[in-house]
């Protein structure tokens, strides 16, 4: 996983695998980023996506993965606005 | 051959598996009874032997080392032994039995099952760190959807036996949806741990099953599966909702009681034909007459004893549905993480068939939601001073021609200055009505469609199916609703439900221009009042019938129309045990009549208990004197 | 931080293959290798082993017998055990021994949940 900071923004990067969960749940702790982009997303573990459910930053973004775009994303994007 | 014997195996199977578990629950919670671990020995070996005859070798296999158990545990090796497991044989048992039912063989994963069951019998392995809710209602997480609904709640450190629970859903073929959420809330997220898995993941594909199951084997005890057909999807309130379970045992004596009733009417038949021929043969016009009145009195004896068997044939107790639900109360109970018992009383009480078949989706509701709603978390309750298991009671009791089923929790109550400004948020009643409105109004606000929707979504409580649909479907059979909370103390919710969908006796009357059906089983008496008798006490009328005093009521008044011109006919009927007279225009007659539950526009009518068609097509409405007057 | 992982298998191909995965994953590990039960025993005798990676259908004990073995001495170790063929039963067994079920051939996709699950846990049992 690479991060990309811009303002609130963070844009993830490649794929997010287990180890990836811990630095991106800092990161939303620390509060100054309040939006994901997922566009770059190859794939993402399911401890990442448990984060984001924790944390509930504003996902958005179309990845070029057919589940990501047609299920994950659309899945946590419905989630953070629906709470 | 083989069908014939499953279809008996899915009945008397059940009752063993459901005998089984109560004994096991009251064993594990109580101290040891040798009288119920002989019984529940012998309903496991008899399952055992059933599952043997039938090829059922997962399920067989399972029940032979369970039997092993309680062997020895009755033989006094391993005093005091953990039912637990034992326990979870039973629920695995009474699912194997609901897929046997609904498509006639063992899931693939029954060997796995089993094999992890046998294991943890020996007493090797550790209990798995999350039941699976294979009870899960896969059609309320996807209404109206045809397909596999999955429920996936991967073990909590499953991150670190390296499975990745996204990946494993991505691996399902026809994926048709995907909800991803946490089982429990991020209390302090300092504390956040990233790799205890909490994830609750709900899928529906439209791949078969078994090519779902293949795709999920390796994690199949974290996964619960529904199979969905369109028309099995939860219906809307206002659609017939029809159970899949339609089997009925009857008592061979109503059943000879039947085919005795049927001979009989043969022979009236045949009466007939003999009194059509002297008909045409031109006979004595008057002596026709009379024999055909005499045809038709004993056809009238005969479809009236009929009704009545095929009404008793139909009543059914209550045990196998109430039994159902400690399996599923545990299993709520576990994926909420709330300690909860299950207290059921009344199963002898018996109740027309169709009444029981449509109460399963309404109770199992009712106590998610006692569950999930009602039930604090252990800690608060404890913090509030009471046991940190809470405690549920599903009771039944006869209560005159009405069974009354209560859902009572322990737990916070209803809270009615948050139902009101939920009600209000919603625009389902105005501000200021909603302050005028006593709390036990407000708290009644709870049935009205719109009022639980997204919001109350928890992963157990279900999507957009809310209490009007328990109160829709309980109206459906006839029955009424009612939800009485204190705060801080429980929450009671009681259905009332007719115990017998057959002929109902009738009296007619008329008032304010209509005619009126009142049930006849609870008139006293037609007594003729006249004005000068009628005296004025309290806030209304009274009238002194054989030295006592009886309240007056205008029938036409309580309905709230004008009240008609004076005649003298009374009606007096029983209304809580005391006798209330209704002034009615006309007594006109008696009838017997299919009564028929509100439906529609006139559900929640006060004092109105069904509706009949009269000979000449129009409807009569059916009055509850009770609920009139309340 | 560095681990010691055991590859256990009959056939000298399948180790390397094995080995080559794990090194493409986690290059700092340390790599031990057993042709056998018996010798993967006597390796746990004298070195500190933090994973194992076992085949399935090896001659003598297969790879669960040999993982309920080790399961029985260590409670936390990671275990996988590689097969090209799950059945049902052998599910069952696996999950009462607390093993994972890596894919054969072995491939370093196939292997990164596990290998990175089982960094975690020996990561949090450090700190």
């Amino acid at each position: 996983m690479r991060i990309e900071r811009n303002g609130a923004i963070a844009a993830l990067h490649g794929h997010c695998r287990v180890e990836d969960a811990e630095t991106l749940a800092a990161l939303l702790w620390e509060g100054s980023v309040t939006t994901l982009d997922l566009s770059g997303c190859d794939s993402l573990h399911g401890a990442v996506v448990q984060a984001i459910l924790a944390f509930q930053p504003s996902v958005v973004g179309s990845p070029g993965d057919e589940f990501l775009k047609q299920h994950l994303v659309p899945a946590l994007a419905r989630r953070a606005t629906a709470d | 051959m083989i069908d014939e014997l499953l279809a008996q195996f899915l009945i008397e199977g059940r009752e063993q598996a459901l005998e089984a578990g109560a004994d096991l629950a009251a064993l594990q919670r109580g101290p040891a009874d040798p009288a119920r671990l002989d019984r529940c020995f012998r309903a496991v070996h008899t399952l055992k032997g059933s599952a043997d005859l039938l090829g059922l070798t997962p399920m067989g296999r399972v029940l032979h080392a369970a039997e092993d158990v309680l062997g020895r545990l009755r033989g006094g090796q391993g005093e005091g032994g953990d039912f637990s497991v034992l326990l979870e044989v039973a629920d695995q048992v009474e699912r194997w039995l609901d897929d046997l039912d609904t498509v006639g063989v063992l899931p693939e994963s029954a060997s796995a099952a089993s094999q992890a069951l046998i294991a943890r019998l020996a007493g090797d392995g550790a209990a798995p760190q999350v039941a699976a809710a294979d009870d899960w209602d896969g059609a309320s997480a996807f209404p109206g959807r045809a397909g596999v609904a999955i429920r996936y709640r991967p073990r909590a450190d499953g991150y670190f036996a390296g499975d990745d629970p996204i990946a494993i859903i991505k691996a399902v073929p026809d994926l048709a949806q995907l909800r991803v959420s946490l089982a429990e809330p991020v209390a302090d997220p300092a504390l956040y741990d990233p790799f205890r898995c909490t994830l609750v993941i709900e899928a529906l594909s439209t791949a078969a099953l078994p090519a779902v199951e293949t795709a999920l084997r390796l994690v199949r005890d974290q996964v619960a599966l529904a199979t969905l057909r369109a028309a099995e999807a939860f219906a809307p309130a206002g659609v017939e909702v029809e159970t899949a379970r339609r089997t009925l045992r009857i008592d061979a004596a109503r059943v000879d009681q039947l085919a005795d009733l049927s001979d009989q009417l043969v022979v009236a038949k045949g009466g007939l034909i003999e009194l059509a021929a002297q008909a045409e043969r031109g006979g004595d016009g008057q002596a026709l007459g009379q024999a055909l009145r005499a045809k038709q009195a004993e056809l009238d004896r005969l479809v009236a004893a009929l009704h009545t068997t095929v009404g008793q044939a139909r009543m059914t107790p209550l045990a196998p549905l109430l039994g159902r639900f400690p399996r599923l109360v545990r299993e709520i109970a576990a994926t909420l993480g709330k300690p909860a018992a299950l207290e059921i009383e009344g199963g002898e009480v018996e109740v027309d068939k169709a009444v029981v078949d449509g109460l399963f989706e309404p109770l199992l509701h009712l106590l998610r939601n006692a569950l999930d709603h009602g039930v604090e978390r252990p800690e608060a309750r404890t913090a509030a001073g009471k046991p940190a298991q809470a405690l549920v009671r599903l009771s039944a009791r006869t209560v005159g021609d009405q069974a009354v089923i209560e859902v009572v929790d322990d737990g916070a109550g209803v809270d009615p200055a948050r139902v009101r400004d939920r009600a209000v948020a919603r625009g389902l009643i105005d501000a200021t009505s909603a302050e005028a409105m006593s709390d036990a109004a407000l708290v009644d606000l709870i049935f009205l469609p719109g009022f639980s929707t997204a919001e109350t979504v928890s992963s157990v409580s279900g999507r957009g199916v809310g209490m009007d649909a328990v109160r829709a479907a309980v109206t459906r059979l006839g029955g009424r609703v009612e939800i009485d909370s204190r705060p801080g103390l429980g929450t009671t919710v009681r259905l009332a439900l007719p115990i017998r969908m057959v002929l109902a006796k009738l009296l007619v009357v008329e008032s304010a221009g209509e005619r009126f059906g009142l049930p006849l089983d609870g008139v006293a008496e037609i007594a003729r009042v006249p004005a000068d008798r009628i005296f004025p006490i309290r806030a209304g009328r009274a009238f002194v019938l054989r030295d006592e005093v009886v309240p007056l009521v205008d029938l036409a008044q309580a309905l709230g129309a004008e009240a008609g011109p004076s005649s003298d006919r009374v009606v007096v009927a029983g209304v809580g045990g005391e006798p209330v007279g209704f002034a009615v225009d006309a007594v006109v007659e008696r009838i017997d009549a299919v009564v028929r539950p509100m439906a529609g526009l006139l559900a929640g009518a006060r004092g109105v208990s069904g509706s009949t068609l009269t000979a000449d097509g129009s409807v009569m409405l059916v009055l509850d004197l009770a609920e009139l007057l309340a | 931080m560095v681990a010691t992982v055991l590859i256990v298998d009959d056939s000298k191909l399948a180790r390397i293959v094995v080995g080559k995965a794990i090194a493409a994953l986690q290059p700092d590990w340390r790599r031990l290798e057993a042709g056998g039960a018996d010798e993967a025993l006597a390796l746990f005798e004298n070195e500190a082993i933090d994973l194992v990676i076992l085949d399935f259908n090896m001659p003598g004990r297969d790879g669960l017998e040999l993982a309920e073995e080790l399961r029985g001495r260590f409670a936390d170790l990671p275990i996988a055990v590689a097969t090209a063929n799950v059945q049902d039963e052998i599910i069952a067994r696996a999950r009462a021994a607390n093993a994972a079920f890596i894919a054969k051939p072995v491939s370093e996709e196939g292997l990164r949940g596990f290998i990175s699950g089982a960094a975690l846990r020996l990561r949090s049992a450090g700190r």
